[in-house]
């Protein structure tokens, strides 16, 4: 009798959904920082061709419009969706660069994504098992004092009653955590290809962000690099230099960022997890180090895609 | 009909391509010797060959997300996130069931309580 409680104790154990939180955590934190990167990729584009933009304008001392999407708010009609920027009067109205336009479609992809990586942060979040049993702790408190009144009648009853639904209590709580669980298990399972597919693509969307700007910051800085040279005073070449500099270190940065390598660790991640869950004993410490990979590499994908080259300010411009 | 790691191959094979004549266009250019105009000719290849390598990373990215393969692994995503869902959401559900019957039966207690105090 004593051995099989030990096994029904070990069988909950390992079949425990909140023995996987921590790296369930880490993971939906790193599909979240996928999605910033993201995110930063499309806003920080916009800030690069404004930039690349205004070192146009100012070189060629160009008079200058407003782009007519800036006298109308973001809405259905197509030509509000066009960038709101000053350009060169009777130049090219600013448009998207064609990448710019899939941003709605990785929106929505990236939602699902996301509310995966959610939904397995809720299946195990022990903290919803802490509050059930504080519940039950309640309940078995108040039928205590209620069941007071009936031991007159039926001595005993405010010492069972408690115990019949602190032991009821236990059984729908355990339950309860091996339908999370086998949903758990279900999930993750039925998943494991479709990750990989959806890992892959939003992979190629991010390089795809990644080379636009890589292009759009090339073209400035090697127009900034063009102004250089001994016409311009020490104080005005230090200056450009400076500005040069800093846009060629957030190309670096780009350059240096990883996005096939970080999708590939997402799925990596995963696969991890698949494993854990079907085996828990075994493939622990390989999902602790999965899902660590891809935090970190997720986190440095996002700080390469935040980075930005603002616009310049007027005075620096020319050596003025 | 090819599948999104045909398309990610693909484009790997394109993008090296490019980057190479890209690599090799911007060290001609500062090698230097030149006759005028040759450096702006480069400047316009060069721009030329990161434009085709732009288009290339877009097509291969839109032929991935509109795919069907994506359109499938994503129904499967949403179907597990519903599943998971439904069953983190039993428990809150209980939760709130046992607290509310918890507090029913604590304010049948005062009552029993104060109903005692007046019958004695």
């Amino acid at each position: 009798m004593g051995r099989l409680s030990w096994l029904i104790l070990a069988c909950v154990a390992a079949c425990s959904p909140y023995s996987f939180q921590k790296e369930v955590t880490a993971f939906s934190g790193g599909v979240d920082q996928l999605s910033d990167a993201f995110t930063s990729g499309y806003s920080n584009l916009a800030v690069d061709r404004a930039a690349q933009t205004q070192l146009g304008l100012t070189d060629s001392r160009a008079k200058v419009a407003i782009a007519a999407s800036c006298g109308v708010p973001v809405s259905d009609l197509p030509q509000s969706q066009l960038p709101c920027e000053l350009y060169a009067a009777g130049g090219a109205t600013p448009g998207l660069m064609d990448v710019q336009k899939t941003r709605a479609a990785t929106r929505k992809a990236l939602s699902v994504l996301k509310d995966y990586a959610h939904a397995l942060a809720a299946v195990t979040n022990a903290s919803d098992r802490t509050a059930f049993d504080g519940a039950v702790t309640q309940l078995s408190g108040s039928v205590s004092n209620l069941a007071k009144f009936a031991d007159a009648a039926a001595p005993g009853a405010s010492t069972i009653a408690p115990a019949v639904v602190n032991i009821a209590g236990w059984l729908v709580g355990t339950a309860l955590d091996q339908d999370r669980f086998d949903s758990l298990r279900r999930a993750v399972n039925a998943a494991a290809s479709p990750v990989h597919s959806v890992a892959t693509t939003l992979g190629i969307g991010l390089e795809t962000i990644g080379d636009a700007r890589r292009m759009v910051l090339y073209e400035e800085t090697r127009d900034l690099a063009a102004r250089l040279g001994p016409s311009l005073n020490d104080a005005a070449y230090k200056q450009q230099l400076t500005e040069a500099e800093a846009a060629i270190g957030v190309l670096d940065g780009l350059r240096q960022s990883d996005p096939p390598g970080t999708a590939d660790s997402l799925g990596k991640a995963h696969d991890a997890l698949v494993a854990a869950v079907n085996d828990p004993s075994r493939n622990y410490a390989n999902l602790m180090k999965a899902v660590g990979d891809f935090s970190d590499k997720a986190a440095a994908l996002q700080t390469a895609l935040s980075a930005s080259s603002k616009p310049q300010t007027a005075s620096t411009q020319k050596g003025k | 009909m090819a599948t999104i790691d045909d398309i990610n191959a693909q484009k790997k094979a394109a993008v090296a391509t490019l980057d190479q004549k890209i690599y090799d266009g911007i060290a001609q250019k500062n090698a230097g010797g030149l006759a005028a105009g040759q450096a702006d000719q480069l400047d316009h290849g060069i721009h030329e060959l990161m434009v085709q390598r732009q288009a290339v990373y877009l097509q291969a990215y839109i032929g991935a997300l509109t795919s069907a393969e994506m359109t499938k692994a994503l129904g499967a995503l949403s179907a597990a996130t519903t599943e998971m869902n439904t069953a983190a959401a039993q428990m809150t559900t209980a939760t709130s069931f046992i607290t509310n019957v918890a507090a029913l039966g604590s304010a049948a207690g005062k009552v029993a309580t104060a109903l005692k105090g007046s019958a004695g």
